[in-house]
């Protein structure tokens, strides 16, 4: 693993145009380069030079996303595109997919229509059915009776264009009808037309009311079992077209990525220029690729990443695995800029650690492990995307568990209660005031101020490293982050101590001290004239030294002194966990009854994991972004993007 | 009324909406959800956006009608949910706001019951489309959709701000005149009562909701002037009914000397050249002759800038109400876009007709 962000390097490349298919498929295959635009060239040979970008590639891109949709529709993921794909790429013409899929969706269109008629039919019974339920009577009629001709089939044609329910009582027994009051003039205007009878004294209303809610329910079901078939029916229409639509897929999807590539391309007469970065590592690979598919005839420059400005250069990080879901942390916070260290690393560690100290405990670890190990193996057995819960925070969860396991065997917290003995000291004694030893709150805030002070030094340490690589000497020693900051820190952090030592009563007196606050300070004023000096800038600066010395001096008392303080919310995280589970503790204590002070235990430590386990987590990272980051995140990075084969929009 | 500074009452809801504006549809997108084929493809398009819902509601059900439900009640959720992050008299103030979708629903109700009680039309299951739950004021909305005559609709109507002002109405002035009268009776109700809601805001925001309000009632007052006068010839005094308070327009002595002229003779210039010049102005510049050329002209300037208005509040004090008035600006204005294209598509309409219709 790489401690730095990858080494990149710019390739440019001019081949002859006859072999730029050729290579541009090579180039998709290996999928390594981020193309940036060719502008490097002098002006006189811009004008000589076309770019690649046509017309077709919004075409393909629309085409693509209907076959996507499609496969949405089918619940079915999206074809892999293989190397081997890239073999077969073929030139092709666009006309005949579109009107296959036109075709497709005149279907689906059809199908759909089909469902809009029945989800309205089933609507119309719901609200028949919602009536009856809620005892609106006053909106429906009920009619019950009989046709002389009966002709019930011309009744339930003429009906139809309103909701309605007719059904008869026995095989030989009156029919009921049920409709809406709002429709009472066509209803009546039809049985009258057809001299329907009505005899009210066969069957009573909650006999009526009884046999249409079971009538209403049979025809809801039908018709939700309708739509169950129509729904079935497009699964089967698409799944029928699968193997063409996944064909299609890879030829519009391949196409789209080569025009992409295209688009990164600029020609003159004869031949094509293109450029981008690539990992250094794989460059040797690249380069080899390029040549084969040109045939030799090609001519490859790198230029020095150093020439460039860092900005530009994109960036990526060594993918370690077990290291995932810290490197999400990292990216989520911003894009580091090239050549910077990879804090991943430093997060895993200080990310843990202060979970672990904040939400000490092996038996509710071992809870939060086992829900994220749960909600892997879900994610393993295809639950849809788009839950809250990511994929990346269910691993995040079980390193958490695990954190707190090791913390809870340390500090001897097995779901609130001392069920063996701590390897390092009793946590809950601590905070209780009934450990017996020489720990206290205190104890704890003390570790907490110190564990911040490591990573925040752990940070500056980062700065230096990442200013000196980049030569940005002035800052290293000038600015706040820089070796003159850190002194005074250092400075701080050692009379702090001493405060504390001393049972809070008196400051160290040592005459070293003055010489190591003062010089540091005065050495600060400097900054401004030996930037003006060094960068050969003019004019007058003696206002601006004096106002960024004021300035950086303030940042550095007040912001250190904040920063280290911060980290006691750590301790009272942790302080706050103890003294909730003991408070469920003094809760169960009130029953006697066994299965309450179970109930009591398990809904005690449901509430603390819920709530205390979002909570650390949050201030973990809040430390970790705030307090450590910014000593030397640097986030104006651009993200490495190579066109391949896994590309998304 | 509570005092609070306006940054600790706008922090946490400028922040929330700035973000929620932030994630507003891109241009990119309403391209591509204009190129769309199919319905399909339409919300396979906004698979990660705010309407995502409208993707498994579409394979449920197959009908656009129930996206269009379902973007309605989203309209309702996001003024409920800007109206609990504010102090009550604030919140007051977002509830008076969100009557608008209040009268919008309570107008397709009685459009229901105006088919299918007055026209004997058959209303069928578009009831179910509808919103039924409560809004803001205790609504009976069953009894609005199944009444068979207006007293009960006007019974259902009984517990909320609307009663009196429908009270005047009845089955034979609906029949004779049409709904067009009630709906803007409706309309002048919910107005009024946002008037009177905002006199609890801060004076800077009285001042700019006031003025958002003034815009709103000249834009709908130049529309019905012209479109009630030349096109159903209503007489004067039904003329002045219909008019919204507050505005330019509502007082000034040009809608008077306007009023005065024969129907002939009334032209936009008339009634714009001193309260909107610049609308005048271009309407002249444009040299459109017939009268429906130059409203629609005129409509398409109120509405471009009334949307510059929202725009600019925007870009000013980030601790005022101008940031939740251009949200819900925003919000419903994307809402619509999506409803028309939408529809467009699903009706097959060309590219260019939707991009006409929608933009």
């Amino acid at each position: 693993m790489s401690v730095y962000t990858i080494e990149m390097k710019n390739l440019t490349a001019v081949v002859l145009e006859e072999h730029s298919d050729t290579v541009k498929k090579e180039l998709l295959r290996l999928g390594v380069l981020d193309f940036v635009e060719v502008s490097s060239l002098t002006k006189e040979h811009q004008k000589n030079l076309t770019t690649g970008q046509n017309g077709d590639d919004e075409k393909l891109k629309d085409v693509r996303v209907q076959i996507e949709s499609l496969f949405k529709q089918m619940e079915s993921p999206l074809p892999v595109l293989h190397k081997e794909d890239i073999d077969t790429c073929e030139p092709f013409s666009l006309e005949p997919i579109t009107s296959f899929l036109e075709k497709i969706y005149r279907s689906l269109s059809n199908l759909r229509e089909k469902q809009k008629n029945n989800t309205q039919s089933l609507l119309r019974l719901h609200e028949l059915q919602r009536y009856i339920r809620e005892k609106k009577h006053t909106y429906i009629d009920i009619h019950i009776g009989s046709l002389p001709s009966n002709d019930y089939q011309v009744l339930n044609k003429r009906l139809s264009l309103n909701a309605n329910v007719l059904t008869q009582v026995n095989d030989d027994g009156p029919y009921v009808l049920l409709t809406f009051t709002r429709d009472r003039s066509t209803i009546e205007n039809t049985l009258d037309t057809l001299k329907w009878q009505e005899d009210v004294d066969s069957l009573s209303q909650s006999e009526a009311f009884e046999l249409l809610s079971k009538t209403l329910a049979q025809l809801i079901g039908e018709n939700e079992m309708e739509n169950r078939k129509i729904l079935d029916e497009i699964q089967k229409m698409l799944g029928g077209h699968r193997d063409e639509l996944e064909g299609l897929y890879r030829k519009v999807r391949l196409h789209e990525l080569l025009g992409s590539i295209s688009s990164h391309f600029a020609h003159t007469r004869n031949t094509t220029i293109f450029s981008g970065w690539v990992p250094a590592k794989k460059a040797e690979v690249l380069e080899r690729a390029i040549l084969k598919a040109s045939d030799n005839q090609c001519v490859i420059e790198y230029s020095s990443e150093r020439t460039l400005n860092r900005k530009e250069i994109p960036v990526a990080l060594t993918d370690v695995p077990v290291l995932r879901p810290f490197q999400r942390i990292v990216n989520n916070y911003s894009t580091l800029e090239y050549g910077s260290v990879n804090p991943t690393i430093f997060v895993a560690v200080s990310y843990l650690a202060m979970f672990g100290l904040m939400f000490a405990d092996a038996g509710q670890g071992v809870v939060i492990m086992l829900l994220g190990l749960w909600g892997i193996l879900r994610e393993r057995k295809g639950r849809k995307e788009g839950a809250i819960i990511t994929f990346s925070l269910q691993h995040l969860m079980v390193y958490l568990g695990a954190a707190s396991i090791v913390a809870g065997i340390l500090f001897g917290s097995y779901f609130g209660f001392s069920l063996f003995p701590p390897l390092w000291f009793d946590y809950h004694g601590a905070v209780l005031g009934h450990s017996g030893g020489s720990r206290d709150v205190y104890t704890i805030l003390g570790i907490t101020i110190y564990f911040g002070i490591m990573v925040i030094s752990a940070g500056l340490i980062i700065n230096w490293i990442n200013l000196i690589k980049k030569r940005e000497y002035i800052d290293l020693v000038f600015s706040k982050n820089g070796i003159l900051g850190a002194i005074l820190f250092a400075v701080g952090i050692y009379a702090g101590s001493a405060f504390v030592a001393s049972g809070y009563k008196t400051f160290p007196s040592d005459p070293a001290l003055a010489y190591l606050i003062g010089i540091p300070l005065i050495l600060l004023f400097f900054r401004v004239p030996i930037e003006h000096y060094i960068k050969k800038k003019e004019g007058p600066f003696l206002a601006d030294s004096i106002m960024e010395w004021i300035v950086i001096s303030l940042e550095i008392f007040s912001g250190y002194l904040a920063n280290t303080l911060s980290f006691m919310r750590v301790a009272g995280l942790g302080i706050a966990h103890v003294s909730l589970m003991a408070a469920f503790t003094d809760i169960a204590a009130l029953t006697d009854s066994i299965i309450g002070k179970v109930l009591i235990y398990i809904m005690g430590n449901a509430l603390v994991i819920a709530l205390e386990g979002l909570s650390a987590g949050i201030q973990s990272l809040r430390l970790n972004y705030y307090e450590f980051f910014t000593k030397f995140f640097v986030g104006e990075g651009r993200r490495y993007r190579p066109i391949s084969l896994q590309s998304r929009d | 009324m509570s005092y609070r500074t306006p940054i600790s009452r706008y922090a946490f809801i400028n922040a929330k909406l700035q973000a929620r504006i932030g994630k507003l549809l891109p241009q990119q997108v309403i391209d591509s959800l204009i190129r769309s084929k199919s319905v399909e493809q339409l919300l396979h398009h906004l698979e990660h956006t705010v309407y995502a819902p409208l993707d498994e509601i579409y394979q449920e059900f197959g009908d656009v009608q129930a996206l269009e439900a379902f973007i309605f009640q989203r309209n309702i959720t996001i003024h409920r949910e800007v109206a609990s992050a504010l102090d009550p008299d604030y919140r007051k103030c977002i509830i008076a706001m969100n009557r608008k979708a209040e009268v919008e629903n309570l107008k397709s109700m009685i459009r229901l019951y105006f088919s299918n009680t007055i026209k004997g039309q058959n209303i069928d299951y578009r009831l179910a489309y509808l919103y039924q739950k409560q809004i803001v004021d205790e609504i009976d909305w069953l009894q609005i959709a199944n009444a068979s005559n207006f007293d009960q609709v006007k019974e259902a109507l009984s517990r909320s701000i609307y009663h009196e002002a429908v009270s005047g109405f009845d089955d034979d002035k609906l029949r004779e005149n049409g709904l067009f009268t009630l709906e803007i009776t409706l309309d002048k109700v919910r107005v009024k009562e946002l008037r009177n809601q905002l006199q609890r805001l801060s004076r800077g925001d009285r001042k700019i909701l006031r003025s958002i309000l003034d815009r709103d009632a000249d834009l709908k007052n130049i529309i019905n002037i012209f479109r009630y006068s030349s096109s159903y010839h209503l007489p004067n005094e039904t003329l002045e009914t219909l008019l919204f308070e507050g505005g330019t327009i509502y007082h000034s002595k040009e809608l008077r000397d306007f009023l005065l002229l024969e129907e002939a003779k009334r032209s936009p210039f008339v009634l714009l050249e001193d309260t909107y010049p610049a609308a005048a102005r271009r309407l002249k510049e444009m040299e459109i002759k017939d009268l429906p050329g130059q409203l629609v002209e005129l409509e398409n300037y109120l509405f471009a800038s009334r949307k510059e208005e929202f725009s600019s509040l925007l870009r000013r004090d980030p601790f005022s109400i101008g940031i939740i008035l251009s949200y819900f600006f925003l919000e419903e204005r994307q809402d619509n876009l999506v409803k028309t294209i939408i529809n467009g598509v699903h009706y097959q309409l060309s590219t260019s007709r939707i991009r006409e219709l929608a933009l």
